[in-house]
């Protein structure tokens, strides 16, 4: 028995359902696939445009009334959202007038923030949902389907209410809706909902005059004002009647960080789901049966556990400590206690996360994330749908990711494959927009943001792709070169000695001295002498200081540009404080830049092409002290300075690198002299004191050098002379090349031809600990 | 074991216990919020004959509300909260017992049971605040009661004092001592809890029932107070609910001191005519100017939060 209205001798069944849950989409199945329910029309709680748009994608995706299929996971169409909820029409007021801006012209951040506005709105085509289940059995069935909501609507912040998890094998429809549709339906908004569900009694109405049996699905908090409106005969029928215009659906892939959001509490049921489903036409009699969430959690859990243990037995000693293994039991006990709060018949992907993270190390969160993303198949990707761009999650790299404060952005990718590549790249990124989500409370995005997806679309090479690195000798050279700088460069110290006064204050008297001397009864007076010594630096390569070369000015014709570097792109995975890496990159961002150079680009020889990527002269270059020349020495180095030697950023543009020292170091640092510019840079990060090395004729200014007394560092100057011509030539070459992996570790032979060195070349004139940095399996 | 008042006898000692914490109703506005925070503290607490309860860590910038959490979950669990505050000049002795001299004749020294072991003999909740400030080997003494001896040891006393079934711990601490605390209590202590900014909705709700007097203007006003925030480069949501609260609580003197004649009434008030300091009615006469007074004085004049 499924929850029915009778109205003009028609009988419209209903699954009211709670969205994306999978016991909802198998009640809609089961009542298309028994044939004393089998509907002749089908109505969802959708727009007629949208409806249309998801009919004509799922038949064009293999949907039919002759085959078994399977819904990619996940695909969605993506449409613009036009209307603001009444609710903030004040507030919209209030910030026009406050900020002297139309709407139209405040940043979407504010109009998401204030008035709860999204560009756009993302339906995912989710297997589990009752409604896309509704519209596939329709198009199985070959009967028709209508769209009978409104097309557009508004929205304001949703309420939660507290109703029972549907509850696998035991689930009961009628029950369900009899116990929760009234509790569902305190979330309702009455004001845009009410007029949705008068639209929807409506043409209900209509529709029951031209079908003897509808199946209808919506949402449970619609159900009892829709009882109520369909049963009120002031209520008329009304047509379906689709105003003209396009909505301008556009078809995307859904990333799946997104997906999430659109699928049951495990994403594995919606595969599991799509496998044990049925063509409702197919005469089949199995039963669809899933097995409960609570078991699923289980396998989940238990599968985690025997590859952290394996882990565990595996890895090195030094690496033993990472893991914790006497803490899953509590783990798994603060898991089951989380159920009892919530009341749960089993955690969500959410909970689970939340729990491992607060209780477990970074690599048992690792292992989790990558368990509870495995669905069992490929999630759809640009490799399987080329044509269709992806909508992804802008990076957030603001310091309050935890905390729900920051607006999601989003993006959509359109990548194409690269012959040299098997995975497709990204060839174009659109703008950032803000989307809501139709029925879904998303998936906070800091859980999976460490969640790495295989089919992930590559970043354009090129531009800094994580495959470029700059070729291994043109670093070893620059590196070694600073560390010879460092060695030569000489310190005057600081510090005082007392000294008999002899005619010369110095300093100033020494107190403390002259006390002393009178007790003792010498009786001299004591002044404070600067010392003349040398202060010596041993540098290790361990915690290297910032060396800044100043090799040419060019001409203004010559137009040189900023490039920053960074010391990787996958350099969690080599790190043992996975922590501490995380804490920095969710403060200030994901991008630990390694130097700051002032470049010309130049063509690439023809001898090298298709293996270097860019090649350029430097005219000067502030390096942190390492040379990250590939990911596991960027890693070490910025664990041996507890990711403190650089600066941290969320691009690596020019402007985000100055804002950062405006914001951090209190620094204006502006980039017209780029000469003094390069020495500031260095400042913050100095420890002791940063080796200038330059022209005979330049000159550090008397500004700078007070700058850097006031942070207790000096700035020492070694002429450039010092080094060889060539070397020097040589030095301000630099190529980056493509390696054949992620983390620069190899290069092709290849590039060693065409380049005509080898790639470890140069490396001992880098200091010891950088040398065994490298050599390091 | 024989109990008068805050005085308890154990074995042949007679000690004094610390006295448990209940937040005034009038300085505290209903709860708002923070529902998932609330949850994990009360799954990590469950326990039973077989499991032992967990002592959660609460991590969070100040002003974000751990406290007001632990003194909601001690409320909703019914249990007696006391309260350890630490510093930097906590000594071991004095998470256990401490002595002071006696007031009553016939007895030289009193012994002063902590808030730690207070709670751990009542069967209450011990909060340490500020766990990070206090030093390393101040906190060894911890160690017994966090594992699962659950116990501590008192030199000064004497006496092993085990834990009632009932005793819960917590403790919290900033986010920037996180550092500071050694690795034998980190490893004791889970889940650790982040306790972030709460989300917008939670900060006006608290604003609302902070100025439920006026409930028509305060939605203008909560808007005018993030759209000043905005403009300071401040994020949406991003804001410690006790700055909030306070700024608010200015905006509400401001408006009373105007009331009351502001300047002029102040100047004139003398000995026989004392300016009334007490406030009549808060948060009802708040005005935008208020607001954009108090925000200047709390947030402008201070540096902005982005250039």
């Amino acid at each position: 028995m499924f929850p029915a209205i009778k109205i003009n001798g028609s009988t419209i069944e209903a699954v009211p359902a709670v969205h994306y849950r999978l016991e909802f989409a198998r009640e809609v199945n089961k009542l298309c696939f028994c044939y004393e329910t089998r509907p002749e029309a089908v109505a969802v709680e959708l727009g007629p445009h949208l409806t249309s748009a998801i009919v004509t994608w799922m038949k064009e995706l293999g949907v039919s009334p002759l085959k078994e299929t399977e819904l990619p996971c996940m695909l969605g169409l993506l449409y613009n959202n036009r209307l603001i909820h009444p609710e903030y029409q004040e507030t919209a007021l209030v910030l026009q007038a406050h900020s002297g801006k139309p709407l139209n012209e405040i940043s979407p951040e504010l109009r998401r923030q204030f008035l709860n506005y999204s560009d756009k709105y993302l339906a995912g085509l989710s297997s589990t949902d009752s409604i896309f289940e509704a519209i596939r059995c329709s198009i199985e069935l070959n009967i028709p389907v209508y769209g009978i909501d409104m097309d557009e609507f508004s929205a304001r912040q949703g309420k939660r209410v507290l109703v029972e998890e549907p509850n696998g094998r035991d689930f009961g429809l009628p029950q369900y809706v009899f116990k929760y549709s009234g509790i569902a339906a305190m979330c309702r908004d009455p004001y845009v909902d009410g007029r949705r569900e008068y639209t929807m009694a409506a043409r209900l109405k209509s529709l029951a005059g031209q079908h003897k049996r509808i199946l209808f699905t919506c949402g449970l908090a619609h159900w009892e004002m829709l009882q109520k409106l369909i049963k009120d005969p002031a209520i008329r029928p009304a047509e379906i009647l689709i105003p003209e215009g396009s909505y301008n659906f556009t078809r995307v892939i859904i990333h799946p960080r997104i997906a999430v959001t659109f699928m049951d509490i495990y994403p594995v049921l919606t595969t599991l789901y799509e496998r044990n489903r049925q063509n409702p036409l197919n005469n089949s009699k199995d039963r669809l049966s899933i097995p409960e969430a609570g078991r699923i959690c289980h396998n989940i859990l238990e599968k985690v556990c025997s590859r952290y243990f394996i882990e565990y037995k595996t890895c090195s000693k030094e690496k033993k400590t990472n893991y914790n293994i006497q803490r899953i039991p509590d783990f798994e006990r603060l898991v089951s206690n989380m159920q009892i709060v919530k009341q749960h018949f089993a955690p969500s992907l959410a909970d689970l996360i939340d729990c491992a993270r607060s209780m477990m190390t970074p690599e048992f969160c690792d292992l989790l994330s990558t368990q509870l993303m495995d669905i069992d198949r490929p999630w759809a990707s640009s490799g399987q749908f080329p044509d269709l761009p992806m909508v992804s999650r802008l990076p957030d790299n603001s310091e309050q990711k935890e905390n729900k404060v920051t607006v999601d952005f989003f993006n959509l990718t359109e990548s194409a494959k690269d012959l040299m590549h098997p995975k497709p790249t990204v060839k174009k990124r659109s703008g950032p927009f803000t989307i809501d989500y139709r029925n879904a409370i998303p998936v906070p995005e800091y859980l999976l943001r460490f969640w790495k997806w295989e089919d992930e679309p590559d970043v354009p090479r090129g531009t800094g792709g994580c495959f470029d690195w700059v070729w291994p000798p043109c670093e070893a050279l620059l590196f070694g070169a600073a560390y010879e700088a460092s060695k030569m460069a000489v310190t005057r110290s600081n510090e005082h000695v007392s000294a008999v006064f002899e005619g010369s204050l110095y300093n100033g008297l020494d107190i403390k001295t002259t006390i002393r001397s009178a007790t003792t009864g010498e009786k001299k007076i004591y002044i404070r002498k600067p010392s003349s010594t040398r202060k010596t630096f041993y540098p290790d390569g361990k915690k290297p200081e910032p060396t800044v070369f100043i090799f040419d000015d060019p001409s203004p014709e010559t137009k040189s540009k900023w490039s920053l570097l960074i010391a990787g792109t996958n350099l969690r995975s080599h790190l043992n404080d996975k922590t501490g890496f995380d804490k920095i990159v969710s403060k200030y961002g994901g991008y630990f830049v390694s130097s700051i150079s002032r470049i010309r680009y130049q063509p690439v020889p023809s001898e090298t092409a298709g293996l270097v990527v860019s090649y350029s002269i430097l005219d000067g270059i502030t390096a942190f002290g390492n040379p990250c020349i590939n990911a596991k020495q960027g890693a070490q180095w910025l664990e041996d300075n507890n990711f403190k030697a650089c600066p941290v950023l969320e691009d690596t543009s020019i402007d985000t690198l100055t804002d950062y020292y405006r914001k951090e170091h209190n620094m204006e640092i502006s980039e017209k002299d780029w000469k003094t510019a390069m020495i500031r840079f260095a400042i913050p990060f100095a420890k002791g004191r940063i080796v200038v090395v330059a022209p005979r004729n330049f000159r550090v200014s008397n500004k700078l050098h007070f700058e850097a007394r006031k942070r207790n560092i000096s700035i020492d100057q070694l002429p450039l002379s010092y080094f060889p011509v060539e070397q020097i030539a040589e030095m301000r070459q630099r190529f980056i090349v493509r390696a054949k992996d992620n983390d620069g570790l190899t290069f092709p032979p290849e590039a060693e031809k065409a380049l005509g060195q080898k790639a470890d070349k140069y490396l001992e004139l880098l200091p010891l600990y950088m040398q065994q940095q490298l050599r390091k399996k | 074991m024989a109990e008068n008042d805050s005085k308890i006898s154990m074995r042949n000692k007679k000690v004094y216990q610390s006295e448990p914490f209940s937040p005034r109703a009038e300085y505290f506005n209903k709860f708002t919020g923070r529902e998932s925070e609330l949850r994990f503290v009360t799954a990590a607490w469950i326990a039973g004959d077989s499991s032992l309860p967990m002592s959660p860590l609460l991590i969070g910038e100040p002003g974000v509300g751990k406290n007001r959490l632990i003194y909601e979950l001690a409320q909703k669990t019914g249990r007696q909260l006391y309260i350890f505050q630490g510093h930097e000049d906590v000594t071991s002795e004095d998470l256990a017992c401490t002595v002071r001299f006696s007031d009553q004749t016939g007895s030289v020294m009193d012994y002063m049971i902590s808030p730690l072991v207070t709670a751990m003999y009542n069967g209450g909740i011990c909060f340490i605040d500020e766990i990070g400030k206090i030093r390393p080997r101040a906190l060894a003494l911890l160690v017994s009661v966090l594992d699962e001896r659950r116990y501590i040891d008192s030199t000064l006393l004497g006496e092993r004092i085990h834990a009632h079934p009932g005793f819960r711990f917590v403790a919290a601490t900033n986010t920037a001592d996180l550092n500071l605390l050694p690795e034998f209590i980190i490893s004791r202590m889970r889940p650790q809890i982040n306790i972030g900014y709460p989300p917008r909705e939670e900060i006006d709700d608290i604003l609302r029932e902070q100025c439920k007097g006026i409930k028509k203007e305060v939605e203008k006003l909560i808007d005018l107070f993030w759209m000043l925030w905005t403009d300071h480069g401040g994020k949406i949501g991003a804001i410690a609910p006790r700055d909030a609260i306070y700024l608010f609580g200015w905006a509400s003197k401001l408006s009373s001191f105007e009331t009351t004649g502001g300047p002029k009434t102040l100047m004139e008030s003398s000995l026989e005519k004392p300016y009334q300091l007490t406030e009549g009615h808060s948060f009802t006469g708040i005005r935008p100017e208020h607001l954009k007074q108090a925000f200047q004085k709390l947030f402008t004049d201070r540096p902005a939060i982005k250039d």
